[in-house]
């Protein structure tokens, strides 16, 4: 597979993914809902950011944006700690992070041939994801929004050659 | 029981803790495959250790090949919780002496039945008295 605008995975596949995986983190939670309007697009405001990297024989940015009260929640509830508990520093980071991680892990299994994921980044503000977005999926939860966006970058990639 | 649970996540570490924790484990976490090293290497003895893959300073397929390279860490068992899922990661890891393999994202359930099938759990699903497997 070659980099620029093929898409690992459909808007669908990734949806289904994303909520399975909010089931799995958080087996006590209520489900996402997915957003299929208009305002989906609409940028999130103040939100926790974080994304890793896939790189193989194609190369890519998974990146998660959480509303702030959801970030909180979903740190909250990956602790073990209840609504609204003081977090240590850096727990948010953490959490959104390995929210990031697994989630371009699972994106990354979607894809043939071999690849790496690199270590998540993530903070408030991340500087906006560089390259198209190729695939999109928007949840709700609780009234708070979450966006999951695969890209690729703006400019080509040199693919790594087979092993 | 002792668990020794290796992710650079703390958030994932925190989770890995209470589910052993759960099953009557005593749980130690360690940030990268470097630190859980100087943790054994300093004494402590864990039954099994939880290892995720990726992580800086020292990644979990490099911890399991160090640990398998010495005599007196063998009985240890060792478990990757990754979410690198693909087959070749699998049989790495599984080559290297890593005795089983769980993908994140995982429930409580899937942990709990991967230990059992280490025999790290009694019948009634508690982690066995220390010393059991000696």
């Amino acid at each position: 597979m070659t980099a620029g605008t093929v898409s690992p995975t459909t808007g669908e596949e990734l949806a289904a993914l994303v909520e399975e995986i909010w089931v799995s983190l958080l087996s006590d939670s209520e489900p996402l809902v997915p957003m299929y309007d208009a305002e989906a697009a609409a940028p999130l405001t103040d939100p926790w950011s974080a994304q890793v990297t896939i790189d193989g024989d194609w190369h890519g940015t998974v990146r998660v944006d959480l509303d702030a009260p959801l970030a909180e929640a979903l740190t909250a509830r990956m602790l073990g700690r209840r609504p609204g508990a003081p977090l240590v520093e850096g727990a948010l980071e953490d959490a959104v992070g390995e929210l990031a991680n697994v989630i371009g892990g699972n994106v990354k299994s979607l894809l043939p041939g071999e690849g790496s994921l690199s270590l998540p980044v993530a903070g408030r503000p991340l500087p906006a994801a560089s390259g198209e977005t190729v695939c999109r999926t928007d949840h709700s939860w609780d009234e708070h929004r979450l966006s999951v966006l695969v890209l690729t970058p703006a400019e080509p990639h040199q693919t790594r050659e087979p092993r | 029981m002792h668990a020794l649970i290796i992710d650079d996540s703390r958030t994932m570490r925190s989770i890995l803790s209470r589910i052993v924790a759960d099953l009557g484990f005593a749980a130690t976490e360690a940030g990268h495959g470097q630190e859980a090293l100087d943790l054994m290497a300093g004494g402590l003895q864990p039954d099994v250790c939880l290892i995720d893959w990726n992580m800086p300073v020292m990644d979990g397929y490099t911890f399991v090949t160090k640990v398998r390279a010495e005599k007196r860490w063998r009985r240890i068992t060792l478990m990757m919780v990754t979410t690198e899922s693909s087959h070749s990661h699998v049989v790495r890891a599984l080559a290297a002496g890593a005795h089983e393999y769980v993908i994140k994202p995982f429930t409580a359930d899937a942990i709990a039945a991967k230990l059992r099938l280490l025999g790290l759990l009694d019948p009634s699903g508690s982690a066995l008295d220390a010393g059991a497997l000696a």
